[in-house]
């Protein structure tokens, strides 16, 4: 372990921030946003709508929707070529660099797979662009690789399933083949952005063990955002917690779950019924996350939070301080000025 | 409309065999080539002022018998026993438009997605007030009324005069809640009714949903994909798979003592927020589900089922109760002899 905490972490975001211009008013999706992701490490980032979790993903791709722009911030990315270090918040989203990464390096499984299929192409046609596009193959050799990929999800018959569209899969196989096309490009960083929200639970527990065991196997690093605090606590490592576009909270999934630190991240695993326990009541957050344009000003919970220290937190925005080992929160209950 | 029909004193509503049965047509002709059992003899009974949970995963069933109990579809057969405020007991499966119109005062739904199922174009007085107006009620007294619901809902009703687009995901399902409310039901279809919400908000709701219950005296049918919702809401709760009920039981036992082997599956498959608890457990098996189609005879969970033999395969095992004490029924062949793990 001591040799890896040494090593450069395989992607470090700094202060990334976020604008999108809209004629309604500017809105700002990501303010200050850090975390970082070591290789073959696999972390959760956890948040209810409108926290920004998406959005950080569609920056480290650079697909942010027109209007949006990276206002500040680092994002310093290992790449598979060289092991050069390289910033992708300011490489041009266009360029030939940016696209070898965008999907060679990192690549990315959506929520709705339908949607992310080509209805009028075939599973085998769709992966083997993928394969093809990032390492030069001829077709016979494409072939073969993607009737291994479909087997390692573990599609079964799959020479025939190749040949199928996507209609024709049921959900959790077509979650599968777009792993198997996630994986084509012999990806560092698998990007899973709400993966199994969609599906029943006893397929969305296989799609999460599938996920599980590739990315050991394949030493692929993992970000997987999603809303679902009990998908998190069985799959990743390392949490982090966001509000607001900022992250609040970060820590070992234990600890997380065990001695929460912030307000926000306590107050919603009181708001979760639990599976083993009825007689828990449930502590709703009272009211909803406000609007993105008009954020509040200092601690983003303030409006909802029932620990506040007092007036600093409507004013100020408290450090992001270690509360136990590798275990950080952003409240002035744990800051000096706050005690 | 008045008949023969009884259902057992403490019962609001008893459902007897429904069925709804879909054609499938295909090729060039449009011609009828089998038939798909979306929901295949259901029979449960709910009693006055419970809640019961109806789960399964999707295409079980659960959404469509819970519109058939409504009427807003018609069952291909079986009977809907609801009685009314009155004391009367109806077969809602038989009767006509007209009739239902009558009934369904009493016996109002909630739906799943709070931004598709209100008017974009109404505001929330007329949203609120639309089945008061339908009955029959004058402006003023639906002004008063909706003001009376807002608040009881928990919306202020200062924005009485607002447009859906104006609320949050969860004032807008306050809206579809304090609008199923109006006429005073006394039984509610709840179809997910916060699964399309955020967590914290989700929070908000299935508490709003218990103090009403508890206020008005409310049945609720909670139909929802959700065990750890399930778990906190219901006093009871029905297993649905592939258009039958598996297993039926008060919410305790269920959890924490299945007696199917699906009803275990779904336990182990569901994620509990907490890295401490078991989560697919090695020894258990899941599996997915297959399509749903004609299901030849026997026990449509048999071909995913560890369990299953040869007697599974022939025969479509029995909803019956086997323990004595308090009814805990299921539909398996072997539920004498497996041991399964609750949570």
């Amino acid at each position: 372990m001591s040799t890896e905490a040494t090593d450069a972490p395989l992607i470090d975001v700094e202060n990334l921030s976020v604008v999108i211009d809209r004629d309604e008013g500017v809105v700002r999706p990501l303010n200050g946003v850090s975390f970082r992701i070591d290789a073959g490490q696999a972390v959760g980032i956890v948040g209810e709508s409108g926290c920004g979790k998406t959005m950080t993903s569609n920056a480290l791709l650079r697909i942010l929707p027109p209007g949006a722009k990276i206002t500040s911030g680092h994002i310093r990315y290992r790449r598979k070529l060289d092991e050069q270090v390289v910033d992708l918040a300011t490489i041009d989203s266009g360029s030939a660099e940016m696209r070898q990464i965008r999907g060679g390096d990192i690549s990315m499984i959506f929520q709705e797979p339908m949607t992310a299929f080509s209805p009028v192409h075939t599973i085998h046609n769709q992966i083997a662009e993928m394969i093809q596009l990032h390492d030069p193959m001829d077709d016979q050799a494409a072939r073969r690789r993607v009737v291994e990929l479909l087997d390692l999800v573990g599609i079964s018959g799959p020479d025939e399933r190749a040949d199928d569209y996507a209609f024709q899969l049921s959900g959790g196989m077509r979650q599968r083949a777009m792993i198997a096309m996630a994986l084509a490009s012999k990806p560092r960083l698998l990007i899973a952005d709400e993966p199994t929200t969609a599906l029943d639970v006893t397929v969305q527990a296989r799609v999460l063990k599938l996920i599980q065991r590739l990315q050991r196997e394949l030493g692929l690093a993992l970000m997987l955002i999603t809303h679902d605090l009990g998908v998190i606590a069985h799959t990743v490592e390392y949490v982090y917690v966001m509000y607001l576009g900022q992250v609040i909270e970060e820590g070992p999934v234990v600890e997380i779950f065990d001695n929460p630190a912030h307000p926000y991240t306590q107050a919603l695993l009181h708001s979760i019924p639990s599976l083993t326990n009825k007689d828990k009541r449930l502590e709703p957050i009272e009211g909803s996350v406000p609007s993105a344009f008009a954020l509040p000003t200092g601690c983003p919970f303030h409006t909802r939070c029932t620990k506040q220290v007092g007036d600093k937190c409507k004013r100020q925005m408290p450090a992001h301080v270690e509360v136990s080992k590798g275990h950080y929160a952003s409240c002035f209950i744990h800051t000096e000025e706050g005690s | 409309m008045s008949d023969s029909a009884t259902i057992a004193d403490n019962a609001i509503l008893q459902v007897r065999d429904l069925k709804k049965h879909f054609p499938v047509r295909r090729g060039l002709l449009q011609r009828q080539t089998g038939w798909v059992k979306a929901v295949d003899g259901v029979s449960f009974t709910l009693e006055q002022g419970k809640i019961l949970g109806l789960v399964g995963e999707s295409g079980c069933g659960k959404t469509t018998t819970g519109r058939m109990i409504l009427r807003a579809l018609d069952p291909t057969g079986g009977e809907v026993l609801f009685r009314q405020q009155s004391g009367q007991v109806v077969d809602m499966a038989k009767l006509s438009r007209r009739q239902i119109k009558e009934v369904r005062r009493e016996a109002q739904m909630i739906f799943q997605d709070p931004y598709s199922s209100l008017n974009p174009r109404m505001p929330v007085l007329d949203l609120i007030s639309e089945p008061l107006v339908a009955h029959g009620w004058s402006s003023r007294d639906c002004e008063l009324r909706v003001t009376e619901l807002m608040e009881r809902v928990g919306l202020d009703p200062r924005y009485i005069r607002r447009y859906p687009h104006a609320f949050s995901g969860g004032q807008r399902q306050r809206i579809g809640i304090a609008r199923a409310l109006a006429l005073s039901p006394s039984l509610i279809v709840a179809d997910e009714p916060v699964s399309a919400l955020d967590v914290s908000v989700q929070a908000q709701i299935l508490n709003l949903l218990q103090e009403l219950q508890q206020d008005l005296n409310l049945t609720l049918l909670f139909v929802a994909h959700d065990l750890s919702v399930v778990r906190y809401l219901c006093d009871e709760v029905a297993v649905m798979y592939q258009g039958r009920l598996v297993e039926q039981a008060e919410t305790e036992a269920l959890f924490s003592d299945p007696q199917h082997p699906y009803t275990a599956m779904l336990l182990n498959a569901a994620p509990a927020p907490d890295p401490h608890a078991v989560w697919m457990d090695e020894d258990e098996d899941v599996s997915e589900a297959g399509e749903l189609t004609e299901v030849g005879t026997g026990c449509a969970f048999a071909p995913r089922c560890r369990y299953s033999s040869d007697l599974c395969r022939e025969q479509i095992p029995v909803l019956e109760d086997y323990k004595g004490g308090q009814p805990h029924l299921a539909a398996c062949h072997h539920k004498h002899e497996v041991e399964l793990k609750g949570v």
